[in-house]
């Protein structure tokens, strides 16, 4: 399944890339990576790891009941982690190219 | 937070996923929702709630089957790939799928039935009687044993190898998530049968009247058209001075058939075992919507055309219906009242018995416990969460 390389599908890919997360993990460490800029809402989160579990870049790693509540939690698959090498390395060399383009500018400020 | 109130309000809003999805992510949603919320929260927001209904229905969209492939199941001339077999297991076992299976049918006759009135020679002038065709089709979807003849049918031709139709062996074996058994509520039969009798009873005296005395009518004569032997249209004409001798004689034959199936449903409730129900709780309707729209549709039809507000068109027709039912419904309460056991029936017993014999055993509601609960070793805790 194709899926878009949004910002949102970008954060929770980065959010599982570390060690393994359930739904409110997800929001939590989106909201830090983001410095506050981007709160998942629950709608918007389960359609982002259904379509990430779908094309096979994240897969469910586990579940636990804490205070009565089941939490599931997701990994990145290889595949998943390939993908956000690859995202990750291109959104350097953007902003590599956009520091060159705006330095002569700032200089001059 | 009130977690009753709360888990309910969420659930609500969940309502706009498919039912499969919520059966295997519906309690982790939940548990989301509830970390989300504030302290105290005993219902879900606004802002949250309208995000489930957009992710909701994007999770219908998404997994459902392109519309060419729904078209062709839907004819029965193919069955659906592998992927969307979830989709059609719940297609057919969901609320309306008869009337769902028969649209193509109904949607085939209607276009029949309007190419006169577009395409034929000497156009006929509209009739809206020649919509109870599909109307009468579309009804026959609602009637018990067409229901269960679809949905078997159905599912013999969506999954031949699984003829079964209680069972859905074929999803994936979902994860072991915590549940309980919950009972299946149903409401109790007296009750409802009582506001059926009022609402039927209302009907068959009032709907009479009205079509007696309303000023004008609606009557089929044959189209102004010479060389066109079929067509006909429908025209208002006055009230005769006299009751009219059809509607004497629909309603005693309505009087008739309401009292050989009134007599048939209570020798059948009368004779009709009944099973164990241990998953079944037998509820009171707090407002009864169904009888109180019932019983103003009746009062504003009979209302409108005795007054000559509306041309007497339904009047007649639901009179007879009303006959029919109040026998059928009478034939239930007479047959529980010679039991002595109605307040152990609900009113799908009651119903299922009159029109078809059959008492529907209620299996166990299984629902995902997302409330405390005491440790249960067989089930994950908290600790490492596994890899």
């Amino acid at each position: 399944m194709a899926i878009r390389m949004t910002e949102q599908v970008y954060l929770v890919l980065l959010a599982l890339a570390d060690h393994p997360r359930h739904g409110y993990g997800v929001v939590q460490r989106v909201l830090e990576l983001s410095d506050g800029a981007v709160r998942l809402s629950a709608g918007t989160l389960y359609g982002v790891l259904d379509r990430l579990t779908a094309a096979g870049w994240i897969t469910e790693s586990g579940e636990e009941v804490v205070d009565g509540r089941l939490r599931r939690y997701y990994r990145v698959t290889d595949d998943g982690a390939a993908t956000l090498a690859a995202e990750t390395a291109r959104l350097e060399s953007l902003t590599r190219r956009a520091a060159a383009v705006l330095r002569p500018g700032l200089a001059g400020a | 937070m009130s977690d009753d109130a709360f888990e309910r309000s969420a659930r609500r809003w969940m309502r706009a996923y498919p039912l499969w999805w919520r059966e295997r992510r519906g309690g982790e949603l939940l548990g989301v929702l509830e970390e989300l919320a504030d302290d105290g929260a005993r219902r879900l927001d606004l802002r949250t709630g309208l995000s489930l209904v957009r992710g909701g229905w994007a999770t219908r969209v998404r997994y459902r089957p392109p519309w060419h492939r729904v078209v062709l199941y839907r004819l029965g001339f193919t069955r659906l790939p592998a992927q969307f077999r979830w989709w059609a297991a719940q297609d057919i076992q969901g609320r309306f799928f008869p009337l769902r299976e028969m649209t193509p049918s109904i949607g085939m006759l209607g276009v029949l039935i309007a190419l006169p009135f577009m395409w034929g020679p000497g156009r006929a002038q509209f009739s809206w009687l020649s919509l109870l065709g599909p109307l009468a089709l579309a009804a026959l979807s609602f009637v018990p044993a067409m229901d269960r003849r679809l949905r078997r049918l159905a599912w013999e031709r969506a999954f031949a190898d699984r003829p079964s139709l209680s069972r859905l062996t074929d999803r994936p074996a979902p994860p072991a998530v915590p549940e309980r058994l919950r009972p299946r509520r149903r409401s109790a039969a007296r009750p409802g049968l009582a506001r059926a009798a009022f609402v039927l009873g209302l009907g068959a005296f009032v709907l009479p009247v009205a079509a007696a005395v309303a000023p004008q009518r609606v009557d089929m004569v044959p189209c102004a058209v010479d060389d066109v032997a079929w067509c006909a249209e429908s025209v208002v004409v006055a009230r005769e001075p006299h009751v009219g001798g059809a509607l004497v004689v629909w309603l005693a034959l309505a009087v008739l058939a309401g009292a050989v199936v009134g007599a048939r449903a209570a020798r059948r409730v009368r004779r009709a075992s009944l099973p164990e129900q241990p998953f079944r709780q037998l509820v009171a309707t707090r407002v009864p919507w169904g009888s109180l729209t019932a019983t103003g549709a009746i009062g504003a039809v009979a209302l409108g055309e005795a007054t000559g507000a509306l041309v007497q068109l339904f009047a007649a027709p639901l009179a007879g219906l009303c006959v029919v039912g109040l026998g059928l419904v009478g034939g239930q309460l007479y047959g529980l009242r010679r039991r002595g056991d109605v307040d152990a029936w609900a009113g799908i017993d009651a119903w299922r018995v009159a029109t078809s014999g059959g008492v529907l055993v209620d299996p166990p509601y299984r629902e995902t416990i997302v409330s405390p609960a005491p440790p249960d070793p067989s089930r994950p805790t908290e600790g490492p969460v596994p890899g």
